[in-house]
């Protein structure tokens, strides 16, 4: 699905289209619905040699001239009922995202099957999935692409881009049960998701085995309670020193099975005029072996090996503790948000970052909201930046941005 | 003159009596639909819950306007967000949409499981009241 530009994604659906429908005249009592949803955004900063971006899938970013990749979207989604317990679920989704890791790859548009599965659900509060499903990582991680459905312009990168999972292949079962006017939600998912991150210049395109999520939610009238967990197994063959240092990934690389895990709890408050959300997410992970590969001294002088003792050895590659927190109020079709987001470096190697957000959403038509925000954050911010400025560590940088969202 | 001070005051309440009566909604199920509360009622409307199939008035409706605003405390583009949330989350699609109460009478008389919403007025026989909003 590589290399696929808008007109194709127009092609792709409307022959979507046409097959599920030729399949719904097919069988009288099959429906099928049709819907989508989509963000047309422009975002520009104020300082010149970075770039900002709204995930780590990102390796192009927005720079001081308006830029339309780094926020715009467009989802298509289709679901077949068969039967009331039998259906499928299609969603196409079109965004900035680097799938591959040529170094001088320009492919940074991608167009994939984000959903891809059959259901069965035997009860109304029961249902089982098959195929490629969603990975429920964090709170809003489900939705963060339906823009309209967000009280924001974009989440806070502290806690939501660091995450380059957005579903998995694999199997998904759904659980809700109602106890008096509240309902709890059990959802495990199992399976195998292929994403990419990338550092600067370093592009890293791997999959992760072996997933595992749980996601737990509590929901009673205007509050809702969640907890969550995922785990994963990536191969990393890539060279890793590259991610400390770009000038490093000429090194040969490091074989290793790197197992990661999120763990994040969330509340969200609504009632329909005033809006509260927090999240607090940790990530963690098994360290590296304490020598290095014995390549590394043999074949360039014990120097990389050195290197590699020093920010390597019996260490995790990652391990951050991150939160937000953020509140709104509704004004009749307005609802003006601020957000404060953190993120610290549980292995002492980067300072702690932080931003500020502030962002006002405005429901102009049925089904069609716009949007502004304005964020500060520190150039030494990994996450927001494909190159973060580490030398002048305070340099704070504001990140212009107007939205349209729309569904339908 | 007195009568007339009495005439206007009469006047004067079946009017304010007309536009309560016309701001009351049934919320009806089928005949052997049991009360609901509230909590419950609002979750099946904000796609929380599915135990029942929850039926809609089309958007634009002054009537659907107001169920949801007294029930959820939410404007009609609330309510599309929060359910744009739950349909592009694969967690179920938003409720069926019918164009008045005549057809909103005939789906729960004939669904046990499904529930909607009609003016007062137009309660009749063929289906119960599980829930009033003034």
């Amino acid at each position: 699905m590589k290399n696929l530009h808008w007109r194709q994604l127009a092609v792709t659906l409307g022959a979507c289209g046409l097959g599920l429908s030729a399949a719904t005249q097919a069988m009288a009592d099959v429906s099928t619905k049709i819907s989508g949803y989509g963000t047309l955004g422009l975002t520009s900063i104020d300082e010149k040699g970075l770039e900002y971006r709204s995930s780590f899938s990102q390796a192009k970013g927005a720079t001081r001239k308006p830029d339309f990749g780094v926020d715009s979207r467009l989802g298509l989604q289709g679901t077949t009922t068969v039967t009331p317990e039998f259906s499928a679920t299609l969603q196409l989704l079109g965004q900035r995202r680097r799938v591959d890791d040529a170094v001088d790859s320009n492919n940074d548009m991608d167009i994939n099957f984000e959903w891809a599965y059959a259901q069965y659900a035997p009860t109304s509060n029961l249902s089982f999935r098959l195929g490629r499903v969603v990975l429920p990582a964090f709170m809003i991680s489900d939705s963060r692409n339906v823009g309209y459905a967000q009280p924001w312009l974009r989440a806070p990168l502290e806690v939501y881009g660091g995450m380059p999972l957005t579903s998995v292949d694999g199997a998904q079962a759904i659980w809700r049960i109602p106890v008096g006017p509240a309902i709890f939600t059990v959802q495990p998912s199992f399976g195998r998701s292929s994403y990419s991150i990338s550092f600067g210049d370093v592009v890293l395109a791997t999959r992760a085995r072996n997933v595992k999520s749980l996601n737990l939610a509590g929901e009673y009238n205007d509050w809702l309670v969640r907890f969550g967990v995922v785990e994963g197994t990536s191969p990393l063959s890539a060279p890793i020193l590259g991610f400390l240092d770009p000038s490093l990934t000429a090194l040969p690389p490091v074989d290793f099975r790197m197992k990661d895990r999120f763990t994040s709890l969330g509340l969200q408050y609504d009632n329909g005029t005033a809006l509260f959300m927090t999240e607090v997410a940790r990530r963690r992970q098994n360290k590296l072996p304490s020598t290095g590969p014995a390549l590394y001294s043999a074949a360039l002088g014990g120097v990389p090996a050195a290197l590699y003792d020093q920010y390597f050895a019996d260490k995790p590659l990652a391990a951050t503790t991150s939160y937000y927190f953020g509140g709104g109020w509704h004004f009749g079709s307005w609802l003006p948000m601020l957000v404060y987001g953190h993120s610290k470096d549980d292995l002492g190697l980067a300072k702690p970052t932080h931003s500020v957000s502030g962002s006002l959403r405005y429901d102009w038509a049925n089904g069609v909201a716009l949007k502004g925000q304005i964020t500060q954050v520190y150039a030494r911010d990994g996450t927001s930046f494909v190159y973060p400025d580490a030398a002048t560590s305070n340099r704070r940088v504001n990140v212009y941005s107007v939205a349209v969202d729309f569904v339908f | 003159m007195k009568k007339t001070l009495m005439q206007g005051l009469f006047a004067c309440g079946l009017l304010l009596g007309a536009s309560a009566v016309q701001a009351q909604l049934a919320v009806v199920m089928g005949p052997n639909g049991a009360p609901i509360s509230k909590d419950i009622l609002a979750n099946l409307y904000l796609g929380r819950s599915f135990e029942f199939k929850a039926i809609d008035l089309p958007e634009g409706s002054p009537m659907r306007d107001h169920f949801y605003k007294k029930l959820t405390d939410r404007d009609p583009a609330q309510v599309k967000a929060v359910w744009a949330r739950v349909v592009f989350t694969g967690k179920g699609q938003a409720p069926l949409m019918l164009p008045d109460a005549e057809s909103i009478k005939k789906a729960v008389a004939t669904d046990p499981k499904a529930i909607g919403y009609i003016d007062k007025s137009a309660v009749d026989s063929s289906v119960k009241v599980v829930f009033t909003i003034d």
